[in-house]
């Protein structure tokens, strides 16, 4: 194909006009920086010189700090606001210097021959710029210089007041850096007169006695070693890093006292640690002590009270709960009071509801074995591990009592099995004067007992009759079984006053009492037979007055349908949902559940009345 | 010749196609060129500026400036703009100058791709429909950009917004996905139109800057920096000014508000991660107040999975104050979608502490009500600190009689707000908790048991909205089914040892006026159903109490059950099986009824008692020395004891009945066929008695009462008497006085003679405490052929003893006559002591409570018919017809004098007051 001589002018000329474009475009450089704001929008320090005194302002990651005149956290909010007011100080805005001069005017009208302040700014990037800022002597206007000295710039009241802030009120009242989350050690040491009392926690993991997969908590490494509370001491600490200075002021030694303090506090956080001296109490206001960081010179005025915690830490501090540990690890329990016990057993490790047994161990108040109450046992447990000591007096401590000082004998004692683990609790009479329901609780090997408000326990604590522990479910028909006749005579005659049947076509057929609506909703309930409670003692139910005999029919298979009979005693109602049942076959009387009660108790007619 | 190849019709039109692209490219190159080469600003013709604001018109934006620019460094830049929304009246948007600059290379492929922006001067306005004032205002009144793109980075050298007290400020690099993700992201608003769109960010700002304004000031300040992964980390803080306030929430006051936030974004400009933390001091809002906020949050790009945490130091709400709140916050979804915030709290004060979980579920509508739920596995709240957080508790318990101190225990509460309002269930103890004086203390105080229930709240459930089920209180346990209503029904069934007051303020008059009877040795065991209302006290009551070991009236018993069933008509108690505190004292089964639909002083007791209770069981309920008196009063088994007691006037009427068929024991004594009626009407006891006694028939009856002065009468008929005598030494013995003598050793035993016979009748008025102070008169006749050894005449029978009536041939087996009781000494006028042969007269009085005795007589021998010469012998008859008989002294013991004093020869008819009967008795 031939190409025609003007198709082969224009592409050359448009090859040329391309290239000159794309010459003209890379040649072309955007403008990087910004006409029209005079500072950058990312300033990392700041000095400000006003009469030969430097403020400066330093940025560090998350904060801002002062570095001079003082060496102290800055208050964020004052050096935003300064910030602020720099930020949009507009280049364009003010006039030329030259054109001032060529009016007549000079520097020294806007106060800038003699300028009152020295603004320097440093940028994250390490662009350093300084300005003079001037006062009119007359208006109180200030003027800003650009730094070559070609612009002057009038500035907002905002930016005056910002600038005329005083060092001090750049700093800000808090006195730890490290943030309470961080905090992983507290020590006090206390000055007392035989010798410094010195009590140290830590932040740390350990594995213990009924505890699986423990987290880091709170611990005493000094003057014991015990946990300490989790709430009171997250607290305290929380309080204590959030410490806040009442007022910085200055002081002689002697008048402060912090050349031996009397009380050091110090603060461990990841990578740094401070320490608070407390020293003295301010003359004529003693509920402020002077206070100062090791590290810093600043001087300062504490409230003693904020303090009060950290004087003795070990009785404000210490653990209150003296039974810390996951009941559904539990694997045993043995209940020791007025010289009888009772051991329980948990027979599968495995389950929501675990099964337990109370066996017939030596000595023990059983005598026969029996399943136990698995929620029952759950519940006592895990009420133990919610025992907490109870507050006491004006500042609310926890009533804690040095284990050296129990009496001789517990009234109860409560071991509880982790497997090969034991954990024993032992309950004492509460000192005087205690309130209702409280009893000295004290963890072997601990060093503190607690007196505690056992309300939540219900006496299980004191519990050794094996019927406080058995299982409440007597009786209850396997998926399939069903009940297929009732009877119920009078006992003393053997009169029946109510007979019913099953029929095969699932309908009941009653006599006397037990008619057919009444039988069929007495079997239903008879699926499931459970105790309120197992009496241990007479309550006055009189004697057994009626018989409810139970035909049961367990699933049909190939071998064909089989019964079993179950036989209630029954004494009078003691009211419309009380009535005292013994299982033939058993021998410990029982408080029927009142749905049940209440569908039987009508049926005996009468209750003694 | 040659011919021109003949070209094809394809080639021409190929040939021509390529001629004219390359000669329309050739001036738009042109153009390019001395767009490229330009070093002044150019006006862009106004042909080309209407172009572009027809265009933008058609969108819906109407854009207008004073000039339109093409800038030497290929930007396109306006100055005076202002941009209107078509549909929204008024500009939306104004700026001094702004400057777009775009790629030629791209805008010669054709495609629009802003490569740099700067802003001066820029204003956002609300339009007045938009705006919440009605009226066109300043949103924010100064906006600076400057940004540009580099590659895949949006480099924004500053960005800074001011709008009064608000200043915002961004810089540093972005990735430039991130303009394109918030086209994308408008994608799912493009259902709405672009004035929608546009009013709706507008609000937004305006809330927004609303706060701002209304506090002290706020600034925002945020950079970002990129990475090597071509995200952005941006991190910033937040100050906040002291205080504001939020239409619709009222004033909200802090101090040194301050956020700081981190996040993450990649390079898609999707966010990665995030973080923040919020401190404040000193917040207020309403009656809120917190001395110290921090709340930290942090989270990934599936905002679901936020997490955080919130403190909240020296809290007060209303007068409630010193709480201190920390809480772990996360953000979950459900199954079906819907997000919820769950909070992990540990709430305390100085006294109390609660830890739990808090779900909070934004409804899906708006018809719904967002879902909220609490989980209390453990909390301590001091009573102090409950009634200063609701202190209606204390106006609601006043009716009650209700006090609440030391510690309230949670464990395991589940609350949940339904439609209906809050449902509440879990388990709590109270250690001081005082209703109704039901207490620990009140129901075992010897016990060191507080209380403790599980408990679900169902407003909705009518008519009981709070049921307690596992009920502990001390030592009674149970369930109660409660409305919370004022005048609410309520029902309690209960069981345990049970100190009875603890009931009183429960059950009422009735209650208190029953155990005033009881006075228990051992706590009884109640099992009790209580129906009634709030501030009812007729309750309605059905139970059993099992009493062992106890006194009723005095009366000690071993148990009994008593059943209880009461309710605003009546009370009905029925007594079983009540025994008396021996073995063989038998038992009594009864009803005691309280009828209230009479007057209180006719309402009861009723009360019906049968039984074979001992009657020195019963006696014991009138008196504790009548008691013991009867205790000598043993009847068999097959004995009835029947009491009727029923109300009269302000007393109680009394009717008892003792029938004993058979043979008993009274004193040691065989006795039979006994019938006592007791009957005591106001005041007025009357007690008539049959019985064979002492072989013969007692006939006794008691009117008043009879330790007081009371109305008897006794008439003894052919009883043996050395019996009767027996059973009087049996009530009240002698007490032995200084003077006398201790008693003689009992005689030595004789074989017994035939029986004597006693006939006795007496009236007069007796108190039983002082049975020896007795009044009245009486007379006997005894017929004994061993009369000397009657008891009954007591020192007479040991003078004729003394003076050998044994051992003379003279029977004396009779004796006879009156006497009278005054005073605590029984006169005895004419004491004839007889038998066929001899007489003694006797007149004289014994003194009952000294036991002492003076008498006066004369012996004689009546005259027989016929001549005997043995009497002529007989000494003794001649110097008895001389001889004064006078007996003085003990009564067990007395002086005997036979022998004739002088002057009762020579005056043989001396008057003598001895044994007179006083005149007052005689009337």
């Amino acid at each position: 194909m031939r190409i025609a001589r003007t198709t082969l002018v224009l592409l050359l000329a448009n090859l040329v006009a391309f290239g000159l474009v794309w010459r003209a475009t890379s040649a072309q450089r955007q403008t990087v920086t910004s006409q029209d704001l005079l500072f950058p929008a990312a300033l990392a320090k700041i000095e400000l010189t006003e009469s030969g005194q430097k403020l400066v302002l330093e940025k560090r990651p998350g904060s801002w700090r002062i570095t001079a005149p003082i060496e102290w956290s800055a208050n964020l909010w004052a050096v935003q606001r300064l910030l602020d007011e720099i930020r949009f100080i507009d280049g364009d805005k003010g006039f030329a210097t030259a054109e001032t001069k060529a009016a007549g005017g000079s520097l020294a009208t806007y106060g800038l021959a003699t300028p009152r302040w020295t603004l320097r700014t440093t940028s994250d990037a390490g662009a350093t710029l300084e300005v003079k800022i001037g006062e009119n002597k007359d208006t109180r206007r200030l003027f800003l210089l650009t730094a070559d000295g070609s612009r002057i710039i009038p500035l907002g009241d905002a930016m005056a007041a910002a600038l005329e802030a005083k060092p001090e009120s750049y700093r800000v009242d808090k006195i730890f850096e490290i943030a309470d989350f961080e905090v992983r050690t507290v020590s006090a040491r206390l000055r007392q007169k035989d010798g410094d009392s010195v009590t140290s926690l830590s932040y740390e993991e350990r594995t213990r006695p009924g505890r699986k997969n423990q987290g880091p908590e709170w611990r005493f490494e000094a003057p014991f070693d015990a946990l300490a509370d989790p709430d009171r001491a997250t607290k305290a600490i929380a309080d204590l890093s959030n410490l806040r200075a009442v007022k910085f002021a200055e002081a002689d030694e002697g008048e402060t006292g912090l050349a031996t303090p009397e009380l050091r506090v110090g603060l461990e956080g990841n990578s740094r640690r401070q320490v608070l001296l407390i020293g003295k109490p301010k003359v004529g206001a003693p509920a402020q002590r002077w206070a100062k960081l090791e590290d810093n010179a600043s001087l300062f005025l504490v409230e003693a009270k904020a303090l009060a915690e950290w004087e003795n830490p070990k009785a404000t501090l210490a653990s209150a709960r003296p039974a810390d540990f996951d009941p559904e690890l539990a694997s045993g329990l043995t209940i020791t009071s007025a010289g009888r016990f009772i051991t329980l057993h948990r027979l599968d490790a495995s389950g929501a509801e675990p099964r337990w047994e109370i066996p017939v161990a030596p000595g023990s108040t059983a005598t026969k074995r029996r399943e136990a109450d698995g929620k029952l046992i759950r519940e006592f447990l895990t009420a133990l591990t919610r025992l907490r000591a109870t507050l006491t007096g004006p500042t609310a401590t926890p009533a804690l009592v040095p284990a050296g000082q129990l009496p001789a004998e517990p009234l109860h004692k409560v071991e509880v099995e982790f497997g090969g683990d034991r954990l024993a609790l032992s309950f004492y009479a509460a000192p005087a004067p205690a309130a209702p329901g409280s009893l000295l609780v004290h963890q072997k090997g601990a060093p503190l007992a607690a007196v505690c408000d056992i309300s939540l326990l219900r006496n299980a604590q004191a519990a050794v009759d094996p019927k406080a522990w058995r299982n409440r479910e007597l009786a209850e028909l396997a998926a399939g079984a069903k009940v297929t006749g009732l009877r119920l005579t009078e006992k003393a005659d053997g009169k029946v006053i109510g007979e019913a049947r099953l029929g095969p076509d699932g309908n009941w057929a009653g006599t006397g009492r037990l008619d057919p609506a009444n039988s069929r909703r007495l079997a239903t309930a008879l699926m499931q037979v459970r105790a309120t409670e197992f009496p241990t003692r007479d309550i006055g139910a009189g004697d057994f007055r009626y018989e409810l005999r139970i035909t049961d029919q367990v699933a049909a298979g190939a071998t064909g349908a089989s019964e079993s009979f179950r036989t209630y005693l029954c004494t009078a109602p003691l009211n419309r949902t009380a009535v005292l049942v013994r299982d033939e076959g058993d021998g410990d009387d029982f408080l029927l559940e009142a749905s049940l009660a209440e569908i039987l108790i009508p049926l005996l007619g009468t209750d003694g009345r | 010749m040659n011919t021109a190849p003949a070209v094809s019709a394809f080639r021409k039109f190929l040939r021509g196609l390529v001629f004219t692209g390359l000669g329309l490219l050739l001036p738009v190159q042109l153009a390019l060129l001395w767009l490229a080469s330009l070093d002044a600003p150019v006006q862009l013709p106004s042909s080309l500026t209407a172009t572009l604001t027809d265009r933008l018109a058609q969108q819906g934006l109407r854009l207008q400036a004073r000039h339109f620019w093409i800038l030497p460094d290929q930007s396109l830049a306006a100055d005076d703009v202002s941009l209107e929304i078509v549909g929204l009246t008024g500009e939306v948007f104004t700026a001094a100058r702004v400057e777009v600059g775009v790629s030629l290379p791209e805008l010669l492929a054709g495609r629009v791709s802003p490569t740099r922006i700067r802003l001066r001067g820029g204003k956002l306005w609300c339009p007045a429909s938009v705006s919440r004032l009605g009226q066109s205002r300043l949103l924010i009144e100064d906006i600076r950009l400057e940004a540009r793109r580099e590659g895949r980075w949006l480099m924004v050298p500053s960005l800074l917004a001011r709008s009064g007290k608000f200043v915002a400020a961004f810089h540093g690099e972005l990735p430039s996905a991130v303009l394109q993700r918030d086209t994308a992201g408008g994608e799912s608003s493009a259902s709405a139109s672009l004035p929608e769109r546009t009013a709706q960010l507008l609000r937004q700002i305006e809330e927004t800057l609303l706060v701002a304004e209304r506090s002290g000031g706020a600034s925002l300040n945020l950079d970002a920096r990129g990475d090597a992964e071509g995200g952005a980390r941006l991190s910033g803080h937040a100050v906040l000014g002291n205080d504001w306030s939020q239409e619709g929430l009222g004033l909200i006051q802090a101090r040194e508000l301050l956020a700081l936030g981190e996040l993450k974004i990649n390079a898609r400009g999707a966010l990665l991660q995030w973080r923040a933390r919020i401190t404040g001091k000193q917040l207020s809002f309403r009656d809120i107040q917190a001395g110290q906020l921090t709340l930290q949050l942090d989270g990934s790009g599936n905002l679901v999975e936020t997490q955080g945490h919130l403190s909240l130091d020296a809290v007060s709400v209303g007068p409630f104050s010193g709480l201190n709140l920390r809480s772990k916050l996360s953000r979950t979804l459900s199954p079906t979608g819907q997000a919820s915030l769950r909070a992990r709290f540990d709430a305390a004060t100085m006294t109390s502490s609660v830890h739990g979980l808090a779900i909070w579920t934004p409804a899906a509508t708006a018809t719904e009500l967002d879902g909220f739920s609490l989980r209390i596995p453990e909390g301590q709240v001091a009573a102090v600190d409950l009634q200063r957080a609701v202190p209606a508790i204390a106006t609601a318990l006043a009716p009650l009689a209700g006090d609440l101190t030391g510690v309230l225990n949670l464990s395991d509460i589940h609350a949940q707000r339904t439609p209906a309002g809050w449902q509440v269930d879990g388990e709590v103890s109270f250690s001081g908790l005082d209703v109704l004086g039901l207490s620990p203390r009140a129901v075992a105080p010897t016990r060191n048991l507080p209380f403790s229930t599980k408990f679900s709240f169902a407003p909705e459930r009518t008519p009981y909205a709070l049921l307690l089920r596992d009920t502990r209180l001390a030592s009674v346990v149970g369930e109660a089914d409660c409305s919370l209503d004022p005048g609410g029904p309520f029902a309690l069934r209960l069981r345990g040892e049970l100190q009875p007051s603890a009931l009183d303020h429960l059950l009422g008059d009735w209650w208190i006026g029953l155990w005033k009877l009881f006075a228990a040795n051992q706590h009884p065991y109640a099992t009790i159903d209580v129906n009634s209302h709030w501030g009812d006290h007729q309750s309605e009551v059905r139970g059993r109490v099992l009493l062992q070991d106890f006194t009723f009236m005095q009366a000690p018993f071993r148990s009994v059950e008593i059943l209880v069933d009461a309710d605003a008509k009546g009370t009905k108690i029925g007594l079983h099986r009540l025994r008396g505190a021996g073995k063989d004292d038998g038992s009594l089964d009864g009803s005691v009824v309280w009828d209230w639909s009479k007057k209180d002083s006719v309402a009861g007791p009723f009360i019906q008692l049968r039984g074979n209770l001992q009657p020195w069981v019963a006696a014991r309920c009138v008196s504790a020395d009548l008691g013991e008196a009867m205790r000598g009063l043993r009847l068999p088994a097959d004995h009835e004891l029947r009491l009727d007691i029923q109300p009269k006037a302000l007393e109680l009427d009394v009717k008892a009945r003792v029938i004993c068929e058979g043979a008993f024991t009274a004193w040691g004594i065989e006795s039979r066929g006994l019938t006592l009626d007791v009957s005591s009407q106001t005041q007025d006891l009357q007690i008539s008695a049959v019985l064979a006694l002492a072989n013969g028939q007692a006939t006794l009856g008691i009117r008043g009462d009879p330790l007081k002065d009371s109305q008897v009468s006794l008439v003894l008929k052919g009883c043996d008497p050395k019996k009767v005598a027996k059973i009087v030494e049996q009530f009240d013995p002698p007490k032995p006085t200084a003077g006398a003598t201790p008693p003689p050793a009992a005689p030595a035993p004789t074989p017994p003679s035939g029986p004597g016979k006693l006939d006795l009748k007496f009236t007069g008025s007796i108190n039983l405490q002082t049975p020896r102070l007795l009044k009245g008169r009486g007379d006997f006749e005894l017929l004994d052929p061993d009369l000397k050894r009657v008891r009954l005449l007591g020192g007479v029978s040991n003078f004729l003893e003394a003076i050998g009536i044994k051992a003379t041939s003279y029977d004396l087996t009779q004796a006879s006559g009156q006497f009278g009781c005054l005073g605590g000494r029984a006169y005895f006028p004419d004491l004839v002591i007889k038998g066929p042969d001899a007489r003694l007269t006797l007149a004289g009085e014994i003194d009952l409570q000294a036991s002492t005795l003076e008498f006066e007589g004369d012996f004689s021998l009546p005259k027989k018919g016929g001549f005997n010469p043995l009497e002529i012998l007989n000494i003794n008859r001649a110097f008895l017809s001389l001889s004064r008989v006078r007996i003085k002294g003990p009564l067990t013991n007395p002086e005997i004098s036979a022998l004739a004093k002088l002057s009762d020869i020579l005056n043989p008819n001396k008057e003598s007051n001895l044994g007179k009967i006083p005149p007052s008795l005689l009337e």
